[in-house]
């Protein structure tokens, strides 16, 4: 049997997670593992580079909601045969990203899309859900230290609660701790943004993936 | 002169793709509050919803169905499809008492959906309100029946919409079950309208968010067109004029779902579909129906903002006929003022009235 290089064991591991084979990324991940492949570097150059596949295809409407929650399933399948080798080890995504809908709105179909494109882009994401309290989003910066806060409304009505949260945060002087403050959705605008005191606006969960990643290539590492 | 059109006549014209005497106007989804707020008294049966609808001198009339049952457990509510809903008093008229939003579908699994018995599509109470309303007012407006979450979206909240498009993938058997049993409901409702005298349907069912469909075109031609191509044929063969609403952008599978033979278009979504290139594009294929914002116009602007507005998706859309003016998705009442959003909805219907005559120029 050929032995595969590094690449091509990479290369198998990026069309599984593109093409939804979660059988064959299992098997793949297992191949990748007893050829010496370090389990940081399969999810990194490998699975994290399906996904970017995926997150490209999304992007350009060939990909639609529906193949992002496959290539999603496909991954966490995989990632279940190499997480446990990762506890402890040197592995660490690029930032850790809290996102929630405020308190008063339960839409919550963008806020997953971003979730999911975010744990593409190789973020830890803890996702707090909808309805929102503002306490909940101040007690997770202050236990889990995220990187980056991200808050997501579709009712006008529950816009206001943004502001509310982020004084809160400021009140509770986690503001310097965190690297950026993020919010989204439609019916806001960049002004309203600024104005409240968030640090950008994304108007879809691909704009708000894309700033996510341009801050954490300001650092070589934003931890 | 001609005479004045009923809004009957005018509805006809318009989803005909023709020019009626002046632009129609439709409105279907309105929360209790703000029926209250136009009508000055609560809402507590159908003539409440048809005043509502002559005060704003609407020209459809549209009664959803009645006769829910649910069960209530402290704020959330278990309806008849299994779905747990979030109990907010004051919402959208006609739809079962404290309709809010959505928490999750009780059907998760093929297991759970077996199990389950579907309610009566004409289980008693069910057309009571559509059968009185045709009666009072049926042969002057156009009177419409509403099959709300149709077939896709009641199947997706039924099972949850992520587990619902997994299923298409890895459960295809499972994902068609769900629809069949959502397309059969849909359908006999339907014709039970038609046999009451229905001459037109609004149905309801959002396939898509603004980044498109939820499914991709191929899982929409396998699992979703069969059943609206049958429903929608059958609805037409009985002569009735057929409104679909779905919120989000619909291009990638516009040509499929005007293959489906319906007559009008709600709401072009703002934000996910262009109005006035939509009509360009399609205005000779399907009337289209929609073009005043609610998101940020209606409960922000000024009242001289929405005249303007009105006048300018007026100029832009209606020549030619085959528009029919509305809000672009409900007058919900999330909003911070309802004084001034109640006088922006006002400005809006008046400026119709006043600025939608035919002939309209273009520009």
């Amino acid at each position: 049997m050929v032995e595969m290089t590094a690449q091509s064991h990479l290369d198998r591991l990026k069309e599984c997670v593109a093409s939804f084979d979660a059988d064959g990324l299992v098997k793949a991940c297992r191949e990748a593992l007893a050829a010496g492949i370090t389990p940081s570097t399969l999810v990194i150059d490998g699975m994290a580079k399906g996904m970017d596949v995926v997150g490209a295809k999304y992007e350009a409407g060939e990909y639609f909601l529906s193949e992002l929650i496959m290539a999603g399933e496909t991954m966490t399948a995989g990632m279940k045969v190499v997480e446990p080798l990762l506890k402890g080890g040197t592995y660490q995504g690029i930032g850790t990203v809290a996102i929630g809908t405020v308190s008063g709105d339960l839409h919550d179909i963008g806020k997953n899309i971003l979730a999911m494109l975010l744990t593409a882009a190789g973020f830890d994401v803890i996702d707090l859900g909808v309805d929102v309290p503002a306490d909940r989003f101040v007690q997770t910066l202050r236990t889990q230290k995220p990187d980056i806060l991200a808050m997501s409304a579709l009712l006008t009505v529950a816009i206001p609660e943004m502001e509310n949260v982020i004084r809160k945060i400021d009140e509770a002087e986690l503001r310097p701790k965190l690297k950026l403050i993020v919010v989204g959705g439609t019916p806001l605008t960049e002004d309203f943004a600024k104005g409240i005191g968030a640090d950008a606006y994304g108007p879809t969960a691909v704009a708000g993936v894309k700033i996510c990643k341009e801050i954490a290539s300001k650092r070589e590492t934003i931890k | 002169m001609n005479r004045e059109m009923t809004p009957k006549e005018r509805a006809y014209a318009a989803l005909e793709r023709k020019e009626p005497d002046r632009v129609p106007l439709f409105e279907a989804w309105m929360d209790t509050i703000v029926v209250e707020k136009i009508i000055n008294r609560p809402v507590k049966v159908v003539h409440d919803l048809i005043d509502f609808y002559k005060k704003l001198e609407l020209d459809f009339v549209a009664i959803p169905p009645g006769g829910w049952h649910f069960k209530r457990v402290g704020d959330t509510l278990l309806d008849e499809w299994g779905i747990k809903w979030q109990v907010r008093e004051g919402g959208i008229v006609g739809q079962f008492v404290g309709f809010g939003f959505y928490i999750e579908g009780m059907l998760k699994t093929p297991e759970k959906f077996h199990e389950f018995e579907f309610p009566d599509p004409v289980a008693p109470g069910r057309l009571d309100d559509f059968e009185t309303a045709s009666k009072a007012v049926g042969s002057h407006y156009a009177v419409t029946g509403v099959l709300e979450l149709a077939i896709f979206e009641r199947a997706a909240l039924q099972v949850g919409l992520r587990d619902f498009l997994r299923f298409m993938y890895t459960d295809p058997s499972f994902a068609h079950e769900v629809l069949r049993k959502n397309y059969e409901y849909s359908l006999e409702l339907g014709k039970a309208l038609l046999d009451t005298g229905a001459e037109f349907i609004l149905i309801g069912d959002d396939l898509a968010d603004n980044h498109g469909p939820f499914m991709s075109p191929k899982l929409y031609r396998d699992f979703i067109h069969p059943y609206y191509k049958d429903l929608v044929r059958s609805l037409k063969r009985r002569g009735a004029k057929v409104i679909f609403h779905s919120d989000g952008n619909l291009i990638p599978i516009i040509d499929d779902i005007l293959d489906w033979g319906i007559d009008g278009l709600h709401p072009i979504q703002p934000g996910a579909m262009d109005i006035i290139q939509f009509k360009r594009d399609y205005g000779s294929r399907i009337a289209v129906v929609g073009g005043v914002d609610m998101a940020k116009l209606l409960p922000f602007g000024s009242e001289e903002d929405v005249e303007r507005a009105v006048m300018d998706v007026i100029r832009q859309v209606s020549p030619g006929g085959g528009h029919i003016l509305g809000s672009s998705n409900s007058l919900h009442s999330f909003v911070p003022d309802m004084g001034k959003y109640v006088k922006n909805i006002l400005r809006y219907v008046n400026t119709a009235h006043k600025f939608g005559t035919y002939p309209i120029r273009n520009g």
